[in-house]
């Protein structure tokens, strides 16, 4: 904050910092702190940063305001108007507000695709140089690379992986209480909101309906949390709103519980004592033996749909969601349709356990059909193909003969170690070796030259990997049938050409001049581009007549 | 030369082409025994182990399969070094004495060669503490031959290289291309001599030294080795030839059926025919 200009949205004086005393500053981007006869800032936050600000209960004697950041760290400052505790207490919630206000407004600044764009360029090492190499030299714009090659990379890379639900996601929405008369504020997020429809497609449906033809976003969810639907322990007169969710509910309950039965992985008959399918929407099917009490049993119940919700949500596919929602608007014509999962379920027990115990990634790869290989002639196979020498094979009686020779020979040998190498023999071989060696070494020497330097090496797989993609994405213009391609096939040549006047040049200058390598080190590629250029010439030398 | 000593496997070719020079005999086991003495000389830790091979069979010559016998101390020599050359002399003149009728004329190395992977194989698995052994093949050798075990030879050189053992190959007379290869895959050193009188120097000069020091040395650059494999139709080397896409037989020149296994190839000339109608 020190050095440059911003302006002071909010300025608070009398506020401690570590036992000090000092003013609390307010800016565009961050939230600062100066200590009193200072004039740099010993507490400077950019908003990013912060996770979540706290406020200090209200009995308490100080009055505080707590920033937490998203490393874990705290800083706690601590309001000490002397005028009153009142106006302490004003302007620690001013602080507070102006403060949440300009979080939010900056956690909304990185639009959500420059985020996207980010992480892709994160995850793909190759994609980050390419942007590097394209981009960064002005070689093609940005909003053309996003458009023409990341598509390409955003493809390979596979569907994304949606988020689950958090199982406890209700228990997290907590409600803060005002303390003094009872009011209760909730907190909700785009996230819980979404989190509740996912779980509670009535729910949805009901808030598709309502708002804001009918209620305002506020005032629906205010009743949400107030109705018997959200709260068994609350009464009051908002039921209507919600009671037709906890029919559909139901209904939709007696179908879980259905299928579930049905299923031999798990024994539920157990806990029912009445068949479930006879009893309508009763509190029953949750089981009177789970426990005695209605209450408990209630609470099991409606714990076990909530779970099976958030377990549903999470395998949602887009045609489920379509049958939801028809399901959800017309929750009376539901029994029809239970006919159909019944049937499908009447697997036997075996060939469910079979499902449940094998994992397609866990298996060896599929068993491949061989062909089967008749060979015509076993023999030349196996022992393969020999060289036809000149030199003659030892007939048979010729081995025998020499044989009995050399078992002669060995059988009147002793080991005797000390005449073995003729000294004479030995300094020839040694003269003979040595000179092998020399040689070797001098054309070792001239042979290293082949080789790139290590970095010479990695940044020419650079320019080749740049100036192929780049050549693949003109090749694919042909044939430029449409007006779109031959545009983009226009656009490509320029670039191309671009490229080769931008690196390919200076890497080759660079190549000759510091590592002393060949001139025809790039002979290959710019041949490639030659022959782009010469088709590229052709085509328009032929459509321009 | 680590502290831990090293296995040396011996393979020795006794082939009886060996008496063509009858002179050579004598100095040809001489060299052979004290490499094998130098090696076990070099360090207490060190380990040898050789395996004769001619055209009849294969035999371990040291250690024996009897077991080993403590003799007494003859001549000042120390006793194992003693032990080792009696054990090898003596199996070598129960394996010459063994006639049997000749039904094929080559040594049998390859077979030996795979023996020795076997043997350091069984030795890494009897340590009591389960390491990769300091263990090498050496190869000598003297016969001349047609290669027709090649697929014995290349398979085993592939073994050889998948478990990391290296095979060091010297052949004495011409050279050895299949040897080579082998040395080559293996990660060994390929040596080819003029004759026997030179053997020992080259054995210490060359193989002494252990695969890992052998790094800090200057050996002698190794020379380009001839990959190029013989065509099943007319055994001649190609350098560039067509392989059978179902059996991977070599043919020299194009052919409409493979003749290994019966497969008719398609070829792409009715193909040509149409575009060039078309055109």
């Amino acid at each position: 904050m020190s050095g440059e200009r911003e302006d002071i949205l909010l300025q608070v004086n009398h506020v401690r910092y570590k036992k000090n005393n000092g003013q609390l500053y307010l800016s565009q981007s961050r939230v600062g702190w100066m200590m009193d006869d200072s004039d740099t800032f010993a507490v400077s936050v950019q908003y990013s940063d912060i996770r979540t600000q706290k406020i200090s209960p209200e009995g308490k004697p100080k009055v505080q305001l707590q920033i937490v950041l998203h490393d874990m760290t705290t800083h706690t400052f601590h309001f000490c108007t002397p005028e009153s505790r009142d106006k302490q207490v004003a302007e620690r919630n001013q602080t507070k507000e102006r403060l949440a206000q300009l979080m939010d407004k900056r956690k909304r600044l990185p639009p959500d695709d420059l985020v996207e764009k980010k992480r892709m360029l994160d995850e793909n090492e190759q994609l980050c140089q390419l942007y590097r190499d394209l981009v960064a030299t002005e070689i093609i714009s940005g909003d053309e690379f996003w458009k023409e090659i990341a598509v390409q990379y955003k493809n390979s890379m596979g569907p994304n992986q949606e988020m689950g639900i958090s199982g406890a996601f209700l228990a997290d929405i907590k409600p803060q209480t005002d303390g003094s008369n009872g009011k209760v504020q909730y907190n909700i997020t785009p996230e819980i909101m979404s989190a509740v429809f996912k779980t509670y497609p009535a729910v949805k449906k009901k808030h598709s309906e309502y708002v804001p033809h009918r209620m305002s976003e506020a005032e629906f969810w205010t009743r949400f949390f107030q109705s018997h639907y959200y709260s068994v322990h609350t009464n009051s007169g908002s039921e209507n709103v919600f009671s037709e969710c906890a029919k559909y509910d139901d209904k939709e309950w007696n179908r879980d519980v259905l299928s579930a039965r049905n299923d031999p992985m798990c024994d539920l008959t157990d806990i029912y004592e009445d068949k479930p399918m006879s009893i309508e929407n009763d509190i029953r099917i949750a089981g009177a033996k789970a426990g005695s009490n209605i209450m408990h049993a209630t609470m099991i119940k409606r714990f076990n749909q909530q779970s099976v919700g958030i377990l549903k949500a999470h395998t949602y596919t887009e045609k489920e969601k379509v049958l939801d929602e028809l399901a959800a608007q017309n929750p009376d014509s539901l029994p029809n349709g239970d006919a159909e999962p019944v049937v499908e379920v009447q697997k036997s027990k075996k060939a469910r356990l079979e499902e449940k115990i094998s994992y397609n990634d866990l298996e060896g790869p599929s068993k491949v059909e061989s062909a089967s290989l008749t060979i015509n002639q076993t023999h030349r196979y196996l022992t393969g193909p020999t060289e036809y020498t000149s030199m003659q094979s030892l007939e048979p009686q010729q081995v025998t003969l020499l044989q009995h020779h050399l078992a002669t020979e060995v059988s009147c040998w002793t080991p005797n170690l000390t005449d073995t190498q003729d000294p004479d023999a030995a300094y020839l071989q040694l003269q003979r070796f040595s000179d092998v060696c020399r040689r070797g070494r001098t054309s070792a020497g001239s042979r290293s030259g082949d080789e790139l330097p290590r970095k010479l090496h990695k940044e020419l797989t650079l320019v080749y990997s740049s100036a192929g993609e780049l050549l693949r994405h003109f090749w694919a213009c042909f044939p430029p049938r449409t007006p779109q391609l031959q545009e983009k096939l226009h656009k490509m040549h320029q670039t191309l050409g671009r490229y080769h006047d931008r690196t390919i040049r200076p890497f080759r200058d660079m190549a000759v001049n510091d590592y002393n390598c060949n001139v025809n080190i790039l002979d290959h590629l710019l041949g490639m581009i030659n022959i782009a250029n010469t088709k590229y010439e052709n085509w328009k030398a032929r459509n321009c007549r | 030369m680590t502290g831990d000593g090293s296995v040396l496997v011996m393979v020795v070719d006794v082939h009886p082409q060996m008496a063509e020079q009858p002179e050579y005999i004598h100095s040809y086991l001489n060299s052979v025994i004290a490499f094998a003495n130098y090696h076990l000389a070099f360090s207490r830790m060190n380990k040898v182990a050789l395996i004769a091979a001619n055209h009849h069979e294969t035999r371990f010559l040291y250690p024996q399969p009897t077991g080993e016998k403590v003799d007494r101390q003859k001549d000042g020599r120390l006793e194992y070094l003693n032990h080792v050359d009696e054990s090898i002399a003596e199996e070598l003149k129960d394996m010459m004495c063994k006639t049997q009728s000749v039904k094929q004329t080559e040594s049998l190395l390859s077979g030996a060669i795979c023996r020795a992977l076997l043997y350091t194989k069984r030795l890494e698995e009897e340590e009591t503490i389960k390491k990769k052994l300091n263990s090498r093949i050496l190869v000598i050798k003297i016969s001349t031959d047609t290669g027709s075990q090649y697929l014995n030879y290349i398979n085993t050189y592939l073994s050889a290289q998948k478990i990391g053992a290296a095979i060091d190959v010297c052949v004495i007379g011409s050279d050895c291309g299949l040897l080579q290869q082998g040395a080559d895959i293996s990660g060994g050193y390929y040596c080819c001599l003029q004759d026997v009188s030179e053997l020992l120097q080259s054995l210490v000069m060359m193989y002494q030294p252990d695969i890992a020091t052998r790094k800090k040395l200057n050996a002698p650059p190794p020379e380009s080795v001839d990959y190029r494999a013989a065509c099943f139709c007319h055994h001649t080397l190609v350098d560039m030839g067509n392989v059978c896409s179902n059996c991977l037989s070599v043919y020299c020149r194009t052919v409409p059926l493979c003749s290994t296994c019966d497969v008719i190839f398609q070829t792409d000339r009715p193909v040509m025919k149409a575009l060039k109608r078309k055109k």
